[in-house]
């Protein structure tokens, strides 16, 4: 078996495309092949054979016989007399993961190619059989479903951050997120192996002012939106696209009347006591998504931003815990995250940030969940290369990102409100933060990225604390809601 | 993100968002397209895009104005700015 890495520069590998009946052609402008119909390029039956049988008595190896083509190969000077040509060495960087554990991304594979411009003859005993024949150059490779090894401690999705927020107690007692909707607003969401090979429900759609959907240009949203199904693996999911207007892209989000839309971006406001007047319109936007629509609005609280909307008293606002590899008394030790934001906001009166915490990892960077990406994107590529913690170990075109930030944080506790969503469906906005606060794990150790100490009880760093999928799930369980209208006003 | 910066003035694309008086929101989308603008979303506030070149013609830039057109339709226009991605 020839590897993609082996004997390129001796021999050619190629596809001899076998002769179909009269006058048809898969090269013709319209042919079959675009007309929809394959029969009339059908050869004859027979013909893929004798074509076969005639390659290997002028000494080449055929490794298929196809129904319109052959796959075979042999060593160049064999291809060059055969068809009166000439070929050349062409290098070939691998990009994303190739098929061949001989090969890493970035490496460098020769192989031969037809020399432009060169005549290309068939001989007279193939002639009638084969009507083309074309060398085949090395593929380029797409993300893999599965993410790449590295040696640092990091999390990997779905099973470990549905394990640390104990989703996984939750799923096993059937409650997966399905049938809840889930919105998020980002980069873009291209269409990583890894959720079709989970069976997700993932999907992406454009802000008005958007363009192609099926890429994600940066590889944030792609990478973020993996954060959700980790803890909820059964919703319905539809990432929106930003243009240069995320607030339009909000509301885009929020017209689809999603249970839960959550945002891993904002803008920082840092020493402001009041709201500049460009951000009253993704105010409103908020405030009519909660209040008039019911919908259940995360916001990640910033990365030592002071960050707007997360300061919004209602949405849920996200910040980050860390969780270390070593275990006391059965627990993984956890502490606030010093890359994640937490502040008192001077805008909105009384209103602290973070509400809760989903996991993130710490500076400078942290790089601590392997999330698929665009191959080739900015992140992707910003990122590679050894040298943890300012390199994530990965390839810059391998799909797989090791990043966090509460960008992670916000579709984590999006995914557990999702849960809660699934149990009752009734939960108010205001009802689902209060079940997560309640029932949150207390982190007592570490400090935020913007200086505030962990300690007993809800605190400055982390809020509430980590959310715990399964303690919410409990107690959602057996909440009645109650509507406010249906309570007599006071006499 | 999308970046305009390196396009040409005609070509760069200035998005924003536009307040609208209470019950006139319509007829102010009304004349936002009549004044050449993309009116991209109507909700409480209205999404709208248009060349920089319209931008600088109808509103005046860096900061718009208020065009007589627009008078008693909208109260105030923002220029929407690239988020902070966490």
């Amino acid at each position: 078996m020839t590897t993609i890495t082996e004997r390129r520069e001796s021999t050619v590998h190629f596809e001899a495309v076998v002769r179909p009946p009269g006058r048809a052609s898969m090269f013709a402008e319209s042919s079959a092949v675009q007309a929809g119909g394959l029969d009339d390029l059908r050869p004859p039956p027979g013909r893929a054979a004798q074509t076969a049988l005639a390659l290997q008595r002028r000494g080449f190896v055929v490794r298929h016989v196809g129904t319109f083509s052959i796959s075979a190969e042999g060593p160049r000077r064999l291809w060059e007399e055969t068809f009166n040509t000439r070929v050349a060495v062409r290098p070939h960087t691998l990009r994303g993961a190739p098929a061949d554990v001989a090969a890493e991304p970035g490496d460098e594979v020769s192989y031969l190619s037809h020399v432009s411009g060169v005549p290309f003859t068939l001989p007279a005993d193939l002639e009638p059989l084969v009507e083309r024949a074309y060398p085949q150059a090395p593929p380029q490779f797409y993300g893999s479903p599965l993410p790449p090894r590295v040696s640092y401690h990091h999390l990997r999705v779905p099973d470990d951050v549905g394990l640390l927020l104990r989703a996984c107690h939750v799923h096993e007692r059937g409650v997966t997120g399905r049938g809840v909707f889930v919105a998020m607003v980002d980069t873009g969401f291209y269409k990583h192996p890894f959720y079709p090979h989970h069976g997700y429900n993932y999907n992406a759609t454009l802000a008005p002012d958007a363009a192609r959907v099926d890429h994600d240009e940066y590889g944030h949203g792609t990478a973020e939106a993996a954060n959700i199904f980790a803890c909820a693996r059964d919703v319905d999911f539809v990432g929106v696209k930003m243009g240069g207007n995320a607030t339009l892209a909000f509301k885009t989000a929020a017209d689809l009347s999603p249970a839960v839309l959550t945002n891993s971006w904002g803008y920082d406001l840092n020493g402001l006591t009041g709201l500049p007047n460009f951000l009253r319109p993704l105010e409103l936007a908020v405030l009519e998504a909660v209040r008039v629509r019911g919908i259940t609005v995360c916001f990640s609280a910033g990365n030592g931003h002071i960050s707007f909307p997360a300061m919004m008293p209602d949405v849920i606002a996200a910040g980050g815990v860390y969780v270390e590899e070593t275990q006391v008394n059965g627990e993984f030790k956890m502490e606030a995250s010093d890359y994640a934001s937490s502040f008192d906001s001077l805008i909105y009166p009384g209103r602290h940030v973070p509400d809760v915490c989903g996991l993130v990892g710490r500076q400078p960077r942290a790089l601590y969940i392997m999330l698929p990406t665009e191959p080739g994107d900015v992140i992707d590529s910003s990122l590679a290369g050894p040298g943890y913690p300012v390199k994530d170990g990965t390839a810059p075109d391998d799909g797989w990102s090791v990043i966090s930030g509460t960008s992670a944080a916000a579709p984590q506790i999006a995914g557990v409100c999702a849960l809660l969503k699934q149990v009752q469906p009734g939960l108010s906005p205001d009802l689902v933060k209060a079940l997560l606060r309640a029932s949150a794990r207390d982190v007592v150790d570490g400090k935020s990225g913007t200086g505030e100490l962990a300690g007993e009880g809800f605190d400055g760093a982390t809020g509430a604390g980590l959310v715990d999928a399964a303690a919410a799930y409990r107690l959602a369980r057996s909440v009645t809601p109650r509507s406010l209208h249906t309570v007599p006003p006071p006499i | 993100m999308p970046d305009f910066t390196d396009a040409s003035p005609e070509h760069r694309v200035i998005s924003a968002e536009v307040e609208p008086v209470p019950g006139r929101r319509h007829q102010a989308a009304a004349v936002l397209r009549r004044l050449g603008l993309r009116v991209l979303h109507l909700g409480p506030t209205i999404s709208v895009s248009a060349p920089e070149e319209v931008w600088e013609r109808t509103f005046g830039l860096p900061e718009p104005a208020i065009p007589r057109e627009l008078r008693g339709l909208v109260t105030g226009i923002h220029l929407a700015g690239p988020p902070d991605l966490h």
